[in-house]
């Protein structure tokens, strides 16, 4: 498959299909590599893997609040089932599915960028960025209706009674780990505003789409992180 | 120096060629003998593990008929087994960036479409009762899915497989946290209501006067099988 034609490219002039636009003041090449890389083949496989164990280590960073959430939904099953109900279950597949378009709309940007497509990369970035935004404001809306039901972790929740003991713990950990994860989408939203200057100064496609690819990896994990929270929180036991 | 090198693959692929009728024990200890100095065979062997998958050698298993496959294997091989000078950590970078040829715009859209089958699927599921079956049918469709993004958007199917170890690692951890820590709180005693006041264990007896306890001791005395 495409992996055969590897040995061919060892020449030491990088991977990649030449820069399309040849208007570009001789491309991005010699500026872009950063000194302590031997070549942009090199530095493409650091960013690349750099990112990557970023992500591992995001994981990481999110396993603690899975782990939290499996052991206590062991322990108040009862409570977890009732409070989940409590959650709008067509607001949360309206929002997967944007965040699974602005997934697409990430993975067709980078795309663009490898091929070069420096308008298109714009655009398909701006999408992203557009569905994101819709995201977070149907989560600030799911949060408003939560602070109108009184079941806002704290002194004033009022589902520990109605709900079953353990409840509480359940939107603790609702509001945990759907605002940890807004906070990533807010990272990302700034992100896409520096890979949009970037690409202004036509940094991002050509030779190096490596920063685009980078942050496509962080906003693609975000999305996957949804798509485990989606269940967890949305669907137990809604029959 | 480098003619003598060319001609040991050969000579090697033409004895392995020969003694095909030798027990399979026999031949896979002769395999193995190369390989036992550590040092040697580290410098020998270019970094295999994060090479990309179509330029791993062929199988040693396959069986050279004839003299003249065997010359075509010969041309190979040198490039493969023998220490490469000139390669430099750009070398190792350009294994490790890949060819970076991403997936199709079909197969983009494809993906996004099984992705949002996969979400109504597990909406549906959602709401019909599956018994026991319902928390294990919504953590299979999300690792589907999870596993969809990984490997097509993010490109890990078209990575090298370094690139696809550091991506499996952090869920690898994941799920010893989760699995030892769940087997251990699944092996618990069903526990009573969490009274931290109570003391762990069998309750001490009471410091008697005269008792050699120390008086600040936090911890209530291991109770001696004292008559």
């Amino acid at each position: 498959m495409s992996e055969a034609t590897s040995p061919v490219s060892r020449s030491g002039q990088g991977h990649g299909p030449p820069s399309l636009r040849g208007g570009h003041g001789g491309g991005a090449g010699p500026s872009m590599l950063f000194h302590h890389f031997e070549t942009m083949v090199q530095q493409k496989a650091a960013v690349e893997l750099g990112m990557w164990l970023f992500l591992a280590q995001e994981v990481m960073f999110f396993g603690g609040l899975f782990m939290a959430y499996v052991y206590y939904r062991n322990k108040f099953h009862d409570a977890f089932v009732h409070a989940s109900k409590h959650l709008d279950v067509t607001l949360g597949t309206v929002n997967t599915v944007v965040l699974i378009g602005s997934s697409l709309t990430m993975a067709l940007a980078v795309d663009a960028a490898q091929k070069g497509k420096r308008d298109r990369t714009r655009n398909l970035v701006v999408a992203t960025m557009v569905l994101g935004l819709v995201f977070m404001g149907i989560k600030a809306y799911e949060y408003h209706h939560k602070w109108v039901e009184g079941l806002i972790p704290g002194a004033g929740f009022s589902g520990e009674a109605t709900l079953g003991h353990g409840s509480h713990i359940f939107f603790i950990l609702y509001f945990m780990m759907t605002g940890l994860h807004a906070l990533h989408m807010i990272i990302g939203e700034g992100l896409m505003i520096m890979l949009l200057v970037w690409n202004k100064q036509g940094k991002v496609t050509g030779e190096y789409p490596s920063r685009c690819h980078a942050m496509g990896l962080y906003w693609h994990f975000v999305d996957i992180v949804w798509i485990w929270l989606f269940p967890m929180l949305y669907l137990v036991s809604r029959h | 120096m480098a003619d003598s090198d060319k001609k040991k693959p050969d000579r090697k692929e033409a004895g392995r060629s020969g003694d095909a009728s030798e027990p399979p024990a026999a031949q896979r200890k002769k395999r193995a003998r190369p390989i036992i100095p550590a040092s040697a065979a580290a410098e020998e062997e270019p970094p295999r593990n994060i090479r990309v998958r179509a330029e791993r050698p062929p199988a040693p298993e396959a069986e050279v008929p004839s003299r003249r496959a065997a010359a075509s294997v010969t041309e190979e091989a040198p490039r493969r087994r023998k220490p490469q000078p000139e390669r430099s950590a750009a070398n190792v970078a350009e294994d490790v960036a890949g060819t970076h040829h991403g997936p199709s715009m079909t197969i983009y859209f494809g993906i996004f479409g099984l992705l949002l089958v996969l979400t109504g699927v597990t909406v549906a599921a959602a709401f019909v009762d599956l018994g026991p079956f319902s928390a294990p049918v919504a953590v299979a469709i999300a690792a589907v899915k999870a596993t969809v993004v990984v490997l097509y958007f993010m490109h890990v199917k078209y990575a090298s497989r370094l690139i696809g170890l550091y991506a499996a690692s952090g869920f690898l951890f994941l799920a010893i946290l989760l699995g030892i820590t769940m087997s251990e709180v699944s092996a618990r005693a069903p526990a009573g209501p969490i009274d931290p006041l109570a003391p762990a264990g069998r309750v001490a007896p009471p410091p008697t006067a005269g008792h050699a306890n120390p008086p600040s001791g936090l911890r209530p005395a291991p109770a001696d099988d004292e008559p």
